[in-house]
């Protein structure tokens, strides 16, 4: 009984020592305030999933350069994209958006990925060839840019490539018709309606950015195809020869036959 | 006496204990303390305030007794004896956060933000606390959050003489918001 009692006793004082300076510190940090021009603003504080995601994989955005993941002010905060080379005229109000959004947005793929070229930036803009960015940071006859958001080398090799090399355009995504290279029609490509459909769709991510992301990350693709089941004609033959004609009439032949191809591509 | 008597005796002991300690410094220092010394009961949230971030460089009273602030708070006696301005609120007010960040609302307002409706609905969810949001991204703070997201994109895909025709397949539960993570 002897023992009970000092038990008991025992589990008072560990309430006292425990439980009360736990119940005091439950708010602890609300005056601890982040320096927004020091460390910023710990995105992964909430956005601990993409995080661990930006921060596990290598690949682009994620370390392909060498130099680390991007930050998350990369994809979402606006800032300026040469317009000559590197952006579509029509993301420019994500920019010019006034007021500024204040924590983050959300900006389209596109917009760092519509310029019209790719590979390295021409010799007659970089006459010599530099192992760092430093004209872009120190000298003034060559301002930093991208609305001087950027001004740490290690912030533009993550975008522009190793030091050494002449620094890359941001490869374009080619191919759509959704660049504005001139030469982009789209017209062969396979994919051009389901990017247009998702650009379209605004009920979804912001632009075409779900087309985007179901291709170039490993988010699950769940697709439930209708095609037709088999190639349909007419055939007739005359004198002349033969006559070929699509059978619109047949169902099964254009467009009548589900598959529900759950892919279980979900990685 | 038994042994429920002597556990209640026993507990009682030492909570007086701890009350005495506290009881015996009750009496120094009545007519010494500067009722404007908040550190002395916010000894943490003064060491937290002023070794980091933003706001170490003010003081509590640019917050919590800010004049500049119409609080409608009633002013129960002239406080110039304390050399303060005579509207200065007796003892601390709450201020909201975008009483001196005004630019945050109008920021908060841009369609493009994505954090708007967590503030709006920090708001609605507990309007006595309308700085909630501001400190869960903006101090310290812990934050626990049960997040939902969607298992996967999920498409209707069908084809026909002129191409294909992509939709979004908003039938599809795991497509569209109801996978929770709760890690």
């Amino acid at each position: 009984m002897k023992t009970k009692l000092l038990l008991l006793s025992a589990a008072v004082v560990a309430v006292g020592l425990f439980a009360l300076p736990a119940t005091v510190s439950m708010f602890a940090g609300q005056h601890s305030w982040y320096d927004p021009k020091d460390q910023g603003i710990p995105c992964e504080k909430c956005h601990w999933l993409e995080a661990q995601e930006m921060d596990a994989l290598v690949g682009p955005h994620t370390g392909e350069t060498g130099y680390g993941r991007m930050g998350c002010t990369f994809c979402h905060r606006a800032f300026e994209i040469n317009a000559e080379d590197a952006i579509d005229p029509n993301f420019t109000s994500y920019l010019n958006t006034s007021p500024k959004v204040h924590a983050g947005q959300t900006l389209p793929c596109l917009y760092c990925h519509s310029g019209s070229k790719k590979g390295t930036v021409t010799a007659k803009s970089h006459k010599t060839q530099k192992d760092n960015c430093d004209c872009h940071i120190n000298d003034p006859d060559y301002p930093p840019i991208h609305g001087e958001t950027f001004t740490d080398m290690d912030d533009c090799l993550k975008c522009h490539g190793m030091p050494g090399t002449r620094i890359k355009y941001i490869p374009p995504a080619k191919g759509l018709g959704v660049t504005t290279n001139s030469s982009d029609t789209g017209e062969r490509s396979a994919h051009t309606k389901f990017v247009l459909d998702a650009r379209n769709n605004m009920a979804m991510l912001e632009d075409a950015n779900e087309a985007c992301l179901g291709c170039h990350t490993r988010t699950g693709v769940n697709i439930t195809w209708t095609r037709n089941s088999h190639v349909s004609y007419h055939v007739t033959c005359d004198k002349s020869g033969y006559n070929v004609t699509w059978n619109t009439s047949d169902n099964l032949g254009t467009n009548e036959t589900m598959f529900d191809s759950s892919s279980g591509w979900d990685w | 006496m038994n042994t429920s008597a002597r556990f209640l005796w026993i507990a009682a002991g030492i909570i007086a204990m701890s009350l005495a300690f506290v009881t015996a410094g009750l009496g120094f220092g009545e007519h010494l303390c500067d009722p404007s010394n908040c550190r002395k009961c916010h000894a943490t949230i003064y060491e937290e305030f002023t070794s980091t971030g933003a706001h170490a460089n003010i003081t509590c009273g640019d917050c919590h007794q800010n004049t500049d602030l119409d609080y409608s708070v009633p002013i129960s006696f002239n406080l110039t004896w304390l050399d303060v301005p005579a509207d200065t609120p007796h003892t601390a007010i709450s201020i909201e956060c975008v009483d001196c960040h005004p630019h945050v609302s109008d920021e908060l307002d841009n369609e493009g933000e994505v954090h708007t409706r967590f503030y709006n609905k920090s708001i609605e969810l507990q309007p006595d606390r309308p700085n909630a949001a501001c400190i869960a991204c903006h101090t310290h703070t812990d934050v626990e959050l049960k997040r939902t997201r969607m298992a996967y994109l999920s498409y209707i895909v069908s084809c026909d003489g002129n191409g294909y025709n992509v939709s979004w397949n908003r039938s599809d539960d795991l497509g569209t918001n109801r996978t929770s993570y709760d890690d």
